[in-house]
């Protein structure tokens, strides 16, 4: 999450046009307090039983329960998913590059 | 072998089988008309209200699915 924090005017274009949403199965207090500690200038979004992971296919199912998967949506315009990075590398440098070329190319 | 015994001989080499694999979901492909959610939603100011995936009709949305806060993924 650091990276989309630090990248956010180059990836987002500040959030200018596109809308960035995190979202993980963990409880809307916990994410608010992370936000906080981290100043994320996105908004973060709580899936807490993973229905929405599993609604795209973006889950793991362990024995402690449903967690969402790193993956990465872009929804353009027209409500279709342009743009899927599955999955999504978190580390990888690269991974932000191509985000950044996907925006570009959909939000226009 | 009796029906019992079998049935124990089946527990135990379950316990011992090593875990069983993660199911891990499909992501919807490219094309595909992006399920609408709504979910509480949390920002570095606090809690704010719920968000739905059409409340942003017309714009461009980057969904970034993630395992956990204070992780690195």
């Amino acid at each position: 999450m650091d990276a989309y924090r630090d990248q956010y005017a180059k990836i987002f274009k500040g959030g200018k046009g596109v809308t960035l949403l995190a979202i993980s199965t963990d409880a809307d207090t916990a994410l608010a307090s992370w936000a906080r500690d981290k100043e994320y200038p996105f908004t973060m979004l709580s899936d807490v039983g993973g229905e929405a992971g599993q609604k795209y296919g973006a889950f793991i199912r362990t024995p402690r329960g449903v967690v969402d998967n790193r993956t990465v949506f872009i929804v353009g315009a027209d409500g279709r998913i342009a743009h899927v990075m599955a999955p999504f590398r978190e580390v990888d440098a690269t991974a932000y590059t191509e985000l950044a070329e996907a925006i570009a190319r959909i939000a226009r | 072998m009796h029906g019992r015994t079998r049935l124990l001989a089946l527990a135990m080499a379950l316990a011992a089988a090593p875990a069983v694999a993660q199911e891990q979901g499909k992501p919807l492909s490219v094309g595909v008309e992006a399920p609408d959610f709504t979910l509480p939603s949390a920002t570095s100011r606090g809690l704010g209200k719920t968000v739905s995936l059409s409340d942003f009709h017309g714009q461009t949305v980057v969904i970034a699915f993630f395992y956990r806060a204070r992780s690195s993924g």
